[in-house]
């Protein structure tokens, strides 16, 4: 899908100390130092413990938060309504012990501060400090809207412990306790351990910046409850909260708290899908949604039609003759070979591109665009050769390509193939056995097909473009036609074009045109929409080309995105088997015209210099320093969780010499990466993805350029830890 | 009005279906949302499906078939198939392997009759050792570890040693067709953790092959029921 440009909340705000970014240094220190340990090494029939969630969508009781973590990887949304307070909230759970929330909430009758309904977006992070045990309970530590504008401003230590049928009473009971600061001890105080006082809470000067100097300060009040599963479907809660709902009912009248208890009942209506009905705060009901699903359960398994068994050679001593390489003397032996492979390839879902034999050996060139996991797509490969190729080659080179960059060469002998189909341990035998190397920019004298090129590809068909977090309107959306080209002329060129034509759509109403204090080179959003129905997204030519076997290198001009028009040069380096790349880009552009077509005045050298590092375990880091569209000079560190079955979801912030008052509200550039393959849904091989990027909000400060075809995951899919990674379906 | 906007682009975007030079470049968002929607159609048009129909072989139908027949019903729909034997050959381990081919073309892997691999199922068995079940077969019982390699529904794989235990059941006569064969009927009754199976052969006295089975592909497919019909 698109970028997601959210909209400025409310007029410029005061600044907020620039300190932040040092806690999400630590955090995504902390997070990758479990990464590692973390890996998708779960047990196939464990069956963890999947907590309910609260009004915060975070693992809890009602209001109240309980010390359990979802399941690893395990995503949550979650929506509750009270009192005329929604709150929607996105969880996933990062690591085993550390998750990270998402909330987007909206409070009626507000009527403050300029805002009928006021809406605000907020993180929360949580972190479980010990597992429970047999006597001991869990705890977990979490910090709420810990990067916000405050309002939901907490922390807390909360211990949960849960007993089986106790006594003669039926289900699961949780006991939950803890202690709350912040917005979670205006009610009921007990002191302040760790000092005070709390510095107050001011909706009018914080954005974005992690607030060091509230947690844990001032006032903490307990909190507790219980969780009573009685049977698979049906659970009750009760609680008792330590949330005086102040800004709420005290300053304002959003609605009347009577009572610190809550109380309310759960239906699990599926797997997927969990219902309550609460009575909060002695006047309010209240409902809340629950959907969890985890990007390890797809809801339909995949299937791929298999092909025949590996064709088998007779042994050398039955059949002599045929191992004879007299074959090779023929020079059409490569044209006849590649004629006869292709259809075998092609009948497999993968295209062949070039191959070279010689009486021992062959290099098979092939592109794969059907499975999204490579280890299907060499395994395929291997078999297809095992069935067209004179028994003399025992030397199977199979390198997989895309645009024209030959990414690996994995080298499975013959007799392997035949010999370890049908093993015990078919998969990880032939893994022992499989090598994996480098591959030369390119194959001289190899039988190359003449088919590919020049080709020309189009689409025409329906897009829809959400925009989130406007405070008039939460949820915007374009929808319309689009149409799009990609002319190949040679290997490694591309030509390609996008025009969308609106049909309907609200994006272009909003009033809250950019306030940016800095060149305005994200902000202008709303005028490209003013600007006209029709859009050319991008036009560009391209080319890709491998200058070195671990080097890798792009071209690219034209209007590369749709504000922003230029050159653009990038080169990596990416041995087969390294967790490390490094690369660098230098570009030059200018901001196009609203329309579309021509340039406005602005224009800026923009570049960075990228470190990209594979952790194991599914975890990615990338760091880029360089200068931003708007030419300030900074730092992009992304962190990434990639799961086995292509699901991705990262995080990352921007750090840049923009001051946190030229930015903005938010203070700095932050966000999360999300991409689902289709085939998680399909059931069927695909290689599409659906993806997108939510920012809080979008300002001008740390704005990257987006061009089209980066090299990084392009080269990455396509060695050695990516091709490892669903490696158990390399014999599908 | 947003949420009657959204329907709106819903329905067109499903009504319009977008077309291309080629089908994998279409818009990737509707094939997800056609996916599902025509899962939750499967899923309800199986709830309200009549038991499946199955057929009675006759002798004569099988003598007309060419080549080995084996009938597979799985538990997980009860509908009745019959597999053609693709593949035959003998490697380092113990047993001969046969490959079988349903009429969906999936594959499921038998070494002297014992399940050791499945493809195109979705999943669950891709791989197992059988050399601890072929040494209980001999009517004395016995047991020991069989490894299998289970798929996880993530793409990666999982190999867990069962503990297994073969127990003879006694001799049993069980009716293929029109005939009757003599048969040792054996229990194999696997453990790991809190899972557990447990399969059943029937092995035809004399030639020692097996002629039926109830065998467990894996915790998403489950059990699998073998009829050897002919060869």
């Amino acid at each position: 899908m698109q970028q997601v440009f959210g909209k400025t909340k409310r007029q410029a705000l005061q600044h907020a100390p620039w300190r932040g970014p040092s806690v999400l240094a630590l955090m995504a220190a902390g997070f990758l130092g479990h990464g590692a340990a973390a890996d998708d090494t779960y047990d196939i029939f464990a069956t963890p413990d999947r907590p309910t969630l609260n009004f915060y969508g975070s693992p809890g009781l009602i209001d109240m938060p309980t010390a359990q973590q979802l399941p690893d990887g395990q995503f949550a949304v979650g929506v509750s309504s009270f009192g005329g307070i929604t709150r929607t909230t996105l969880t996933f759970q990062a690591t085993p012990r550390l998750s990270a929330s998402f909330r987007y909430v909206g409070i009626q009758d507000w009527n403050t501060d300029g805002f009928e309904t006021y809406r605000d977006r907020s993180f929360d992070v949580r972190y479980q400090v010990r597992k429970e045990g047999r006597i001991w309970p869990s705890v977990t530590v979490g910090l709420q809207d810990f990067a916000g504008t405050g309002i939901y401003a907490g922390e807390y230590v909360v211990a949960t412990k849960s007993f089986d049928n106790l006594g003669s009473i039926p289900g699961t009971f949780k006991l939950t306790a803890g202690l709350g600061w912040g917005r979670l001890a205006s009610s009921g105080s007990i002191g302040a351990p760790f000092g005070g006082p709390r510095p107050a809470f001011d909706a009018q000067s914080r954005g974005g910046s992690p607030s060091f100097d509230q947690w844990f300060r001032g006032e903490a009040a307990p909190f507790a409850g219980v969780e009573w599963q009685i049977n698979n479907r049906w659970g009750l809660k009760a609680e008792y909260s330590s949330d005086a709902y102040e800004a709420e009912s005290v300053n304002r009248s959003v609605f009347t708290r009577k009572s610190r208890f809550n109380f309310g009942a759960e239906y699990q209506y599926s797997d997927r899908l969990r219902f309550g009905a609460y009575y909060l705060y002695g006047s309010e009901f209240g409902i809340n949604a629950q959907l969890q699903l985890n990007p390890k359960h797809p809801p339909t398994p995949m299937r791929i039609t298999p092909t025949g068994p590996v064709k088998q050679r007779p042994s050398r001593a039955a059949g002599p003759q045929v191992y004879s390489t007299a074959w090779s003397q023929n020079q059409s032996a490569p044209q006849a070979l590649r004629d006869q492979l292709k259809p075998v390839l092609e009948s497999s879902g993968l295209i062949l591109v070039a191959l070279q034999v010689s009486p021992s050996a062959a290099e098979l060139r092939m592109r794969n665009e059907t499975y999204g996991a490579m280890s299907v797509a060499v395994g395929r490969a291997a078999r297809a050769m095992a069935q067209v190729l004179p028994a003399s080659v025992e030397t199977f080179r199979i390198v997989p390509m895309q645009n024209g960059l030959a990414r690996s060469a994995v080298i499975i002998r013959r007799t392997d193939l035949e010999a370890l189909e049908y093993d015990p341990q078919a998969a990880d035998a032939l893994l022992a056995v499989t090598g994996f190397g480098a591959a030369t920019p390119n194959l001289p004298g190899a039988a190359v097909n003449n088919d590919l090129y020049p080709d020309f590809a189009w689409s025409i068909g329906p897009y829809v473009d959400p925009s989130y977090f406007d405070p008039d309107d939460p949820v915007r959306a374009d929808a319309g036609i689009e149409a799009s080209f990609t002319f190949r002329p040679a290997a490694g060129w591309e030509i390609g074009g996008l025009v969308k034509h609106r049909l309907f759509g609200n994006v272009d109403n909003s009033t809250r045109l950019s306030n940016s204090r800095i060149e305005r080179v994200r902000t202008n959003g709303i005028l490209y929409a003013k600007a006209g129905d029709t859009a050319l997204a991008n036009l560009y030519v391209s080319r890709k080309w491998k200058p070195g076997n671990d080097v890798y290198a792009r071209v690219t001009a034209g209007y590369l995105e749709r504000m922003f028009g230029g050159v653009s040069a990038e080169v990596l380096w990416k041995p087969v088997a390294s967790r490390l790349a490094l690369g660098a880009e230098a570009n030059y552009v200018r901001q196009r015209d609203f329309s579309g077509f021509g340039f406005q005045s602005y224009g800026v050298a923009t570049g960075h210099a990228s470190a990209y590092y594979e952790f194991g375990g599914g975890y990615l880091g990338q760091v880029d320093v360089g200068r931003y569209l708007a030419g300030d000079i900074g730092a992009t560190v992304t962190v990434t969780r990639e799961f086995a079955n292509g699901w991705r979801v990262g995080g990352f912030f921007t750090l840049t010499d923009v001051s946190s008052t030229d930015f903005g509200e938010g203070s700095f550039d932050k966000g999360i990466n999300l991409t689902i393959p289709v085939s998680w849904f399909l059931g069927t091989p695909t290689q599409r993805t659906i993806g997108t990027t939510i920012r809080p909000i979008q300002r001008d400060g740390g704005a990257r350029l987006n061009v089209p075809g980066r090299l990084y995951e392009e080269v990455r899919s396509g060695h050695r830890n990516a091709i490892e990674s669903e490696w158990s379906r390399v014999w599908e | 009005m947003m949420r009657a906007l959204s329907f709106v682009v819903l329905a067109a975007a499903l009504a319009v279906s977008a077309c291309s030079s080629n089908p994998q470049s279409s818009d990737p968002t509707l094939a997800a949302t056609k996916a599902l929607l025509a899962n939750l159609q499967s899923r309800r048009a199986s709830a309200s499906a009549g038991p499946p129909l199955v057929i009675e072989v006759s002798r004569a139908q099988l003598d007309r078939t060419p080549g080995a027949v084996m009938q597979v019903v799985p538990d997980n729909s009860g509908a009745q198939d019959f597999m053609r034997l693709i593949a035959r050959r003998d490697d380092s381990n113990p047993g001969t392997v046969e490959v079988w081919q349903s009429s969906d073309d999936a594959q499921l892997i038998l070494r002297n009759g014992v399940l050791v691999g499945s493809k195109g199922l979705g999943g669950d068995m891709r791989s197992a050792e059988a050399a601890t079940a072929f040494a209980g077969f001999d009517g004395q019982g016995g047991g020991g570890q069989r490894r299998i390699t289970l798929a996880r529904l993530n793409g990666t794989a999982q190999t867990v040693a069962f503990s297994c235990d073969m127990t003879h059941l006694g001799r049993e006569t069980i009716q293929i067709v029109d005939r009757r064969v003599s048969t040792r009927r054996m229990r194999e009754d696997c453990s790991y953790g809190d899972a557990s199976f447990t399969n059943e052969y029937w092995i035809e006295i004399g030639s020692g092959r097996m002629r039926k089975s109830r065998q467990w592909a894996g915790p998403t497919f489950g059990y699998i029921n073998f009829l050897r019909l002919k060869n």
